[in-house]
């Protein structure tokens, strides 16, 4: 009897959750896909020419696996992130809060809704970057895994961000000034192999490094830190975030008095 | 033998700054009545009700409606139950019709019956015309409407309402007490809150008084307000009465502090 209700529950909050950021794909799906772009154009085409190749392979294929994630991530992280906040700054929080919804339903309808936009939007990367590319897909099985899993530990991430938000402020900071800087930072443009020390060393305690490198390992079977570490260590990381944003939404902090 | 539709013990509830919203309230509504909820501002009926519905984090005391405690089995509790909030708390960027669906499946109602449910009970109260729309064009009244509405999309057994009649017009106001009247009439149990004290006595069966988060009554309206309460006589009488009763509470309790 229960099953029913939860998945009728759950199709709900995701139908109007993926509605939510289809009514404006123009600001939610498209940036991230111009910005992919003018990233393959200028560093994979303009400038990779003179760069040469990197790990094996063109400049061009080295940092298209980085920018899929990017977008990935960025979308999940953000998705969340403002569909929880606006939701808590109308009130309308309130209609899960009084329906026969537990709280692990409501961060499973929020965290599919932040993976489904996470993954259209690398899908849309991705397809746009290979006509420009040479790449070749050595591990698909193990790509969309680690393309799943980033998602979804980004979307527990960005519900949690939108939890504590106070203002509108408040849900962009961690997403300019840590997320991103940490993705940059993490491998995308080059393998920290090659950075001299001490920032190699520094460059394996950022947590983006195992996940661009463990897609770049899946995509082109080749990485700095090797695909089996992401695999490890992903999975437990995203349970960890997943149970605290739970944990969150079940004590109702920051949503019910 | 009939669970009450609510059954509340020993409710406690202190806000942040040691503010006590209510201090020990014991309340039972049978199933089928109209039952009153009158007080002050600031006397705790939100709150009371905040704690029905799960908006509110109980502290101490029981919730328990159709038999079902909230706490313990919150799915069974909330599924017959229909909240008309005090606030405004609609998404206003997602059209009317996508939000009586999710609401409707928030419950647990299949897709398709959702959308059936969600045209009829616009079409009772005159929104119909305006599902596709959002609700940001509409008046204030169409507001308090369309909550209505949202409310009952799923058919619920119990209804409770904060202050369902704030702001509205006289006709409006009427529209609400014949719907009322009518759902009452088929069976569903009512419990509602106001400020205006000829609802409470054209409308409810029995009417309980806050004062300073305390139950101070709880009667038939001729007990509380007098037998030249009756409808039909003027709204002066039945606010002295009202006044008297809250401020003897008042100094009672001051004295007994």
């Amino acid at each position: 009897m229960n099953a029913e209700i939860y998945w009728n529950a759950y199709q709900g909050l995701v139908i109007r959750q993926v509605r939510r950021f289809m009514r404006s794909w123009v600001q939610s799906l498209l940036p991230s896909v111009v910005t992919a772009s003018l990233f393959m154009l200028i560093f994979g085409h303009f400038v990779g020419r003179d760069i040469g190749r990197v790990e094996g392979t063109n400049y061009a294929d080295f940092i298209m696996p980085g920018l899929v994630l990017f977008a990935v991530v960025t979308n999940a992280y953000n998705n969340t992130t403002l569909a929880f906040y606006g939701a808590r700054l109308q009130l309308h929080i309130e209609e899960m809060l009084v329906a026969p919804m537990p709280a692990w339903l409501i961060v499973a309808g929020f965290a599919t809704a932040g993976v489904l936009r996470g993954l259209m939007a690398g899908a849309l990367v991705m397809a746009l970057a290979l006509p420009l590319t040479s790449l070749e897909i050595h591990h698909l099985g193990s790509g969309l895994v680690v393309a799943f899993l980033s998602a979804l530990l980004f979307s527990f991430a960005g519900l949690i961000n939108g939890v504590f938000a106070r203002s509108f402020d408040d849900t962009s900071i961690i997403a300019t000034f840590l997320l991103t800087p940490l993705i940059y930072l993490g491998g995308v443009f080059y393998p920290i192999d090659r950075l001299p020390a001490p920032w190699d060393t520094l460059s394996l305690g950022n947590p983006m490094v195992y996940i661009v490198d463990g897609f770049r390992y899946s995509l082109m079977d080749a990485g700095s830190v090797g695909g089996g570490w992401t695999l490890l260590v992903l999975p437990v990381v995203t349970v960890v975030v997943g149970v605290f944003a739970w944990w969150l939404i079940a004590r109702g902090v920051r949503i019910k008095p | 033998m009939t669970a009450a539709a609510i059954r509340l013990s020993g409710l406690h509830k202190t806000y942040k700054g040691n503010q006590t919203a209510l201090a020990g309230v014991d309340l039972e509504v049978p199933q089928g009545a109209f039952h009153g909820l009158l007080g002050p501002n600031g006397a705790g009926k939100s709150t009371l009700i905040g704690l029905m519905t799960g908006l509110v984090r109980i502290e101490t005391g029981s919730v328990a409606l159709f038999g079902h405690d909230l706490a313990r089995d919150p799915v069974a509790a909330k599924r017959h139950v229909g909240l008309v909030p005090q606030e405004v708390n609609f998404n206003s960027f997602e059209p009317i019709i996508e939000t009586m669906v999710g609401q409707a499946m928030y419950y647990g109602v299949p897709r398709k019956r959702a959308g059936e449910r969600a045209h009829q009970a616009l079409a009772r109260v005159g929104l119909e015309e305006r599902a596709k729309r959002k609700p940001w064009g509409l008046s204030g009244g169409m507001k308090r409407r369309l909550m209505l509405a949202r409310a009952l999309v799923h058919e619920p057994r119990l209804l409770i309402l904060d202050e369902p009649t704030a702001g509205l017009d006289v006709a409006a106001r009427r529209d609400t007490w014949e719907l009322l009247q009518e759902l009452n009439a088929n069976g569903t149990t009512i419990l509602m809150s106001s400020h205006y004290l000829e609802e409470m006595r054209d409308l409810c069966e029995t009417v309980a008084v806050l004062n300073e988060g305390r139950l101070i009554a709880n009667d038939t309206p001729s007990e509380l307000f007098g037998d030249d309460s009756a409808s039909g006589t003027g709204s002066k009488s039945l606010e002295s009465r009202f006044l008297a009763m809250v401020s003897k509470d008042s100094e009672a309790k001051e004295v007994s502090e």
